[in-house]
């Protein structure tokens, strides 16, 4: 009988051991949770402090031991890894507790970058990652005693909390250190189109504002002070500037780490039967061919379940890794797939512009680099498909059925040429 | 989600769901079919619309439209109570009446109306849908009128005609026996869904089907084996081209043609007028095509041809072209014979089912006489061989008084935006009428200018007698109430015959004492046909109909052949100019000039079908609409790169009558220089367009299908 | 026994009779902005060597083996029928996030304007069980529509199939 840990349950902790569990009835799976939660969602978080859905909705596979009733796991809850010897497989529990496994996967997830920044534990202060910290959120808002709010980050996460705050009609400022919004995703024509319409909707939007520290009156309001000398004060300040990997317990384990545990296409280490998923991992980017961590739900669900199947003998790839962000808002949607920060000068730059759409992409010979596109939301998936199958074959042209998609949909023809024009399959 | 919430959901029916399924039909289209539906009802309600798997018609298919039906039947706009006119004709304000003032006031007003002028003075008019029209027919002559009149003086009855004055008889397409399907203008998957099935199953069998046909089609994508793309109005030239590549490669069944047919000389030298090469150029094919098509057709038997209701013969030179397409299947053996066209005569409303009803005698029992019914003196043909108004003459008949004046319409459905130069229609019936009755389910343009409005109800909220092929006959049952207070429109005839006092039995008496009459001899009475939900095997059908009785007993003509040389013709005054011969002219003949051309360059072409569409009757159906919200015309994209029009853009259609402003959408399957345009909308009414004048001599109709125009592009603003 | 949907081109016509089943069946409100789960698609496309193709299709959720719209929902909204293997959901938590729609390669979820959230064809899976035909399927006349079981379609050994597609765009689960 085969014995295997998952270190860490959330998104692909959970689809690893359901697949696992598929695949082999008489698996023991040990969990590791270093909570007593059952796995949930970080993106949810927003949701439940705007009131979308219901605390329980955060946790789509239900609590715990619903979970792990359900595929009949072993966990145990509060008990942090805090080292892995993948030589031996061996793992070491706080208090200093070894277990050994046939096979371990790391899913361990990321957490909100909280910088040794003045200030940043101040009450008032928040950050959005974890359940706590949208219940924190949700019953500081839900309070009433907030008029106004500072968000300290244009992300991902810093948007849908600008919209908490919009929607609750809570005057809103957003800052960002870089020199626009949406950095790592948007060119500068597309954040400049979205922080318009943020501006229509009454969000400040400042960039290149890089946080120095945050000093609380005696009033308890919040300012953030800008290393420019900018002052920027509020009731409440969520700080979204980004996210790293729970991999600290790793750092002399001699597995292979970037930004995350580096994995192949079955998301192997450089240990045999040690295998890492979700968003403490770094996958192959199938765009660059380098790793990259990319944490999506997406990723974390479908990585999880090529693990959990290879860590039950199983012969399974992962081959989408591909930088995709969608950003949903306040009635706006902005999508980008691709690596805005590939594209070069010379690169052929397609651009179009009418009341529906935005959209500005970049090619290099017949490789797509970055697409960004305002307002498609409906069409996604298939933009998406278009550049992952131009990125497997350089050559290839659309299908029948998404060109005609494309079309019904008013995509310029020149843009639907752009993406590999059509052919009769 | 209990389990049963999820079964209501999902519409199952049960006993535990409390959703009963009903048999009903889909009066949507032209009685020709009327396909069997399943209605899923609960509480009273219709929840969902289904083919019916056991009707003998339709076996469980449904079109387009018929599967919007539900949508249909609870449209918004639906009449909900006797209305009675309270502002200007045309204003759409009315004051609801009871049904008892509103019969009150139409005997009274109608009454008058044939005290003061003549009982003529009233037009009886009838649009879709037409299961009402014996009743209503006979009606009118009761009341001593002989105007009544129909949609059919513009749509199907020209053929009939054209088929009448040649063969004595129409012939439908034999497709289980045919090795060679000739689809002239076939397009099952836009109208007549149910034909699709037969041109599949020919295929199948390794039969060829040739398509031609103005525009590409799912038709010609997917059925053609050789297809056609003719220049519009050109089909009667090709016709006879091919008539002539029949004749001089010995391809023509020259025993059938000494043994059965009149006229062959005559008409053999008028298809010599039409060589290859002359006609590849008129018909813009490519002569091997041409070539191709007629040897398959002609060599290939047996061959069927299909023949369109309208397509052809809305061009004022389409009642020379049908006939001379009608002319090739006795030129090459093919009419009554297996596999070709067979004679099959309607039981009752168009449809046949090989017995006889006395639907003609009827209607026509009552005929008053005592005057001539519009149109007579300038359609002589029409007026020889069909016995309803040619209301392509009405609108000059208001104006002018002449024969005699016209002061009263009384209508069930009927729809100006059926006739040219609607607006010019609507003015006249407004100044000119002293009364306006009109009946609809919906409050439509026509609607707005009666002065007295009625509820009808549809057809699931009715019952009916309907004739299948096969040799069935059903009497539907209602399936929900009427909705509001709207009626069965034969329950409205029969009720406003009794506040009347029409001297008519059966009028009297009611609808199933007048069926019971009309299907006298069939072996069954409606009480036998109430004792089942579905079709039933009338006693007295013949089926399937035997081929070969016109060749045994003679044609029902004058000479009892198949006149090439039509001898009904030739007996109409030479002053009309009506050749007995299917000759061809331009289907632009009266707007040739140099300056029309100059003004007018693109060939218009309206109605031609899309699958969502019948007329004007879907257009404010919203889950119809929605497949194409917007009144929109198509141009080749050569023109339109020309012309600088946009996709999508604003255009306006005009011609010397009026114009309309629509969309444009640029398609690939129509030729440079033609415009299509669908009509039947009212805030885009392309007959308004067409000229009151751009007639068929031989038939009246208009030339809906050919006419010239001009397009530009609207400025916003 | 698992369900596949079977669309012929060659007996399509784009009528939409599909659609109109489709509409009937889910009570698709167009005046609250709905959209129906069907599509059909009338397209003329212009090819590379000048000539134009005629496309003629009705599209709505291919059902795909291994759905990708089912990893893709963050509140786990999605999931398999075991009995028919339709992608089926219950939208109750749906947060309107539209991540189905990035992860589905062919436009099948759709964003209902009227209560925020994701809406799609669920292969009219109760009908299904109850041993009816999908609602489209059942209103297609031409045959270009069909829903057959999984052996039926091994044994017809179909290449027309939209699953062809799926297989295609590697979303079938190997081995």
């Amino acid at each position: 009988m085969k014995k295997i840990a998952i270190i860490g349950f959330g998104g692909a902790g959970y689809s690893a051991a359901k697949e696992v569990r598929e695949r082999d009835p008489e698996a023991e799976i040990h969990v590791y949770s270093d909570t007593d939660l059952g796995p949930y969602n970080p993106m949810l978080t927003t949701y439940y402090v705007k009131g979308a859905i219901p605390y329980d909705a955060m946790f789509p596979f239900g609590s715990l031991e619903e979970a792990a009733g359900r595929l009949g796991l072993k966990v145990h809850t509060n008990t942090p890894v805090t080292a892995l010897d993948p030589e031996s497989k061996t793992l070491t529990l706080a208090g200093g507790t070894k277990a050994q496994y046939d096979g371990i996967l790391i899913s361990t997830g990321a957490s909100a970058v909280m910088p040794p920044i003045p200030g940043l534990d101040l009450p008032g202060v928040f950050k959005m990652r974890t359940v706590e910290d949208a219940v924190e959120l949700k019953k500081a808002l839900d309070g009433g005693q907030i008029k106004s709010g500072l968000v300290i980050g244009a992300s991902w996460v810093g948007i849908k909390i600008v919209e908490d705050l919009v929607e609750r009609g809570i005057p809103c400022t957003l800052v960002d250190g870089a020199p626009w919004i949406f950095y790592v995703a948007a060119f500068e024509q597309t954040a400049a189109r979205a922080q318009k319409d943020l501006e229509a909707k009454g969000v400040t939007v400042s960039c290149n504002q890089m946080l120095d520290h945050i000093e609380r009156a005696e009033d308890g309001r919040l300012t953030a002070v800008m290393q420019g000398g900018g002052r920027f004060t509020a009731d409440t300040v969520a700080v979204c500037i980004g996210v790293r990997t729970n991999t600290g317990f790793l750092k002399d384990s001699g597995l292979e780490m970037g930004r995350g545990v580096r994995v192949d296409g079955h998301m192997r280490t450089n240990y045999p039967g040690i295998y890492a998923a979700g968003d403490c991992c770094e996958a192959v980017d199938i765009q660059s061919g380098t790793h990259r961590n990319i944490g999506v739900w997406l990723n974390a669900q479908q990585q999880g379940r090529v693990a959990g199947a290879n860590l039950a003998g199983g012969d399974e790839t992962f081959e989408a890794n591909v930088l995709v962000n969608l950003a949903h808002y306040l009635d706006y949607d902005f999508m980008c797939i691709g690596d805005v920060s590939a594209c070069q000068p010379t690169d052929e730059v397609y651009e179009y512009e009418d009341g529906r759409y935005y959209i500005r992409a970049v090619r290099r010979g017949r490789a797509i680099q970055c697409i960004n596109i305002i307002g498609s939301a409906d069409s996604n998936g298939l933009i998406k498909n278009a550049f992952i199958k131009s990125i497997e074959n350089p050559e290839a042209e659309l299908d029948i059925k998404t060109v005609c998609f494309l079309q019904e949909k008013g995509f310029p023809e020149p843009f639907i040429k752009f993406l590999g024009g059509k052919t009769l399959d | 989600m209990t389990e049963l919430e999820k079964k209501i959901k999902a519409k199952i029916p049960g006993e535990d769901t409390g959703i009963e399924v009903r048999h009903s039909l889909c009066a949507i289209c032209s009685p020709s079919h009327h396909c069997g539906v399943d209605c899923y009802v609960k509480d009273g309600k219709i929840i969902k619309v289904e083919g019916t798997p056991e009707h003998p018609y339709n076996h469980g298919h449904l079109c387009t439209k018929g599967s919007a039906l539900r949508n249909y039947v609870y449209r918004e706009d639906r009449i909900k109570t006797p209305l009675r006119r309270v502002g200007e004709r045309g204003e759409g304000k009315f004051e609801p009446i009871s049904w008892d003032e509103a019969y009150q006031i139409i005997a009274e007003k109608l009454n008058a109306v044939k005290e003061q002028y003549s009982p003529h003075a009233v037009a009886f008019l009838s649009g879709y849908c037409k299961w009402y029209r014996p009743i209503f027919h006979r009606f009118a002559h009761v009341f001593g009128s002989v105007n009544f009149g129909t949609d059919d003086c513009t749509c199907s009855a020209s053929m009939v005609i054209a088929n009448k004055v040649t063969a004595g008889t129409g012939a439908g397409p034999d497709m289980a026996h045919a090795n060679t399907f000739l689809g002239w203008n076939f397009d099952g998957y836009y109208s007549g869904h149910l034909s699709v099935l037969g041109v599949q199953k020919l295929k199948e069998r390794g039969g060829k089907v040739i398509i031609i046909d103005i525009r590409q089609t799912p038709a010609s994508k997917n059925l053609a084996d050789i297809f056609l793309q003719i220049n519009p109005g050109t089909d009667g030239a090709l016709a006879l081209g091919m008539a002539k590549l029949i004749i001089d490669n010995g391809w023509a069944d020259m025993d059938y043609v000494e043994k059965y047919t009149y006229g062959f000389e005559q008409y053999k030298a008028l298809a010599d007028q039409y060589p290859l090469d002359k006609v590849a150029q008129i018909t813009g094919l490519d002569p091997e095509d041409i070539y191709e098509a007629t040897k398959l057709y002609a060599t290939n038997g047996p061959a069927c041809t299909n023949f369109s209701a309208s397509a052809l013969v809305h061009h004022i030179n389409g009642f020379n072209a049908h006939r001379a397409i009608f002319c090739l299947t006795a030129l090459t053996g093919n009419f009554d014979r297996a596999g070709g066209n067979v004679p099959n005569p309607a039981t009752y409303l168009h449809k046949p089912a090989g017995f006889k009803m006395r639907e003609h005698e009827f209607r026509s029992d009552r005929y008053p006489g005592g005057q001539e019914r519009i149109g007579a003196e300038r359609f002589p043909l029409w007026n020889a061989q069909f016995d309803e108004i040619q209301g392509m003459d009405l609108l000059r008949q208001l104006e002018e008084d002449k024969p005699y004046p016209v002061r009263a319409i009384f209508a069930l459905g009927m729809n100006a935006k059926m006739y040219p130069e609607t607006d010019k229609l609507l003015r006249a019936m407004k100044d000119k009428l002293d009364f306006f009755v009109d009946t609809d389910v919906f409050m439509t343009l026509t609607a707005k200018y009666a002065d007295i409005v009625l509820p009808a109800c549809t057809s699931v909220e009715r019952s009916e007698l309907k004739a299948y092929q096969g040799g069935y006959l059903v009497y539907t049952k209602p399936v929900i109430e009427p909705l509001y207070e709207s009626k069965s429109d034969v329950d409205i005839l029969c009720e406003l015959a009794r506040v009347m006092k029409l001297d008519d039995e059966y009028l009297q008496k009611g609808y199933e004492a007048s069926l019971d009459w009309m299907m006298e001899g069939c072996g069954l009475t409606v009480a036998d046909l109430k004792k089942s939900d579905l079709p039933v095997k009338v006693p007295a059908a013949k089926w399937p109909v035997e081929p070969g009785k016109c060749l045994r007993d003679g044609f029902k003509t004058p000479t009892g052949k198949f006149e090439f040389y039509s001898t009904a013709i030739a007996a109409i005054d030479p002053k009309y100019g009506l050749d007995p011969l299917p000759s061809y002219y331009d289907s632009l003949a009266d707007q040739n000039d140099e300056e029309t051309r100059k003004n007018y360059p693109f060939y218009l072409c309206t109605g031609a079908r899309l699958a969502h569409a019948i007329h004007s009757r879907t257009h404010e159906t919203p889950w119809l609409r929605s497949l194409r919200p917007n009144p929109t015309c198509e141009v080749n994209p050569q023109d339109a790169a020309r012309l600088g029009l946009k996709e999508g853009g604003d255009v306006e259609l005009y011609s010397p009558y009026g114009s309309i402003r629509v969309k444009v959408r640029f398609t690939h399957k129509i030729k440079p220089g033609v415009i299509l345009m669908l009509h039947g909308y009212t805030e885009a009414n392309v007959n308004v367009l067409i000229g009151r004048d751009h007639l068929d001599p031989y038939s009246g109709y208009p030339g809906f299908k050919g006419m010239r125009c001009n397009i530009r592009n609207v400025q916003e603003g | 026994m698992k369900h596949i949907f079977v669309f012929d081109p060659d007996k399509c016509s784009a009528c939409s009779s599909c659609v109109m089943g489709c509409m009937d069946q889910n009570d698709i409100d167009l005046a609250a902005g709905d959209v129906c789960y069907r599509k059909t698609f009338d397209n003329e496309i212009e090819l590379a060597d000048g000539s134009v193709y005629c496309a003629y299709l009705s599209t709505a959720c291919m059902h795909c083996n291994d759905a990708p719209c089912i990893d893709a929902c963050p509140v786990g909204c999605l999931s398999k029928d075991p009995e028919t293997g339709f992608t089926v959901y219950d939208n109750t938590n749906c947060i309107g996030c539209k991540s189905c729609a990035m992860a589905c390669p062919f436009g099948a979820p759709r964003y209902r304007k009227s209560d925020g959230k994701m809406v799609k064809c669920d292969g009219c899976n109760e009908r299904v069980k109850n041993g009816l035909q999908p609602a489209c399927v059942r209103a297609c006349t031409f045959g270009a529509l069909t829903c057959v079981t999984e052996e039926e379609y091994r044994q017809s050994g179909s290449n027309k199939a939209c699953n062809a597609l799926i297989d295609q765009l590697n979303l079938r689960k190997k081995g």
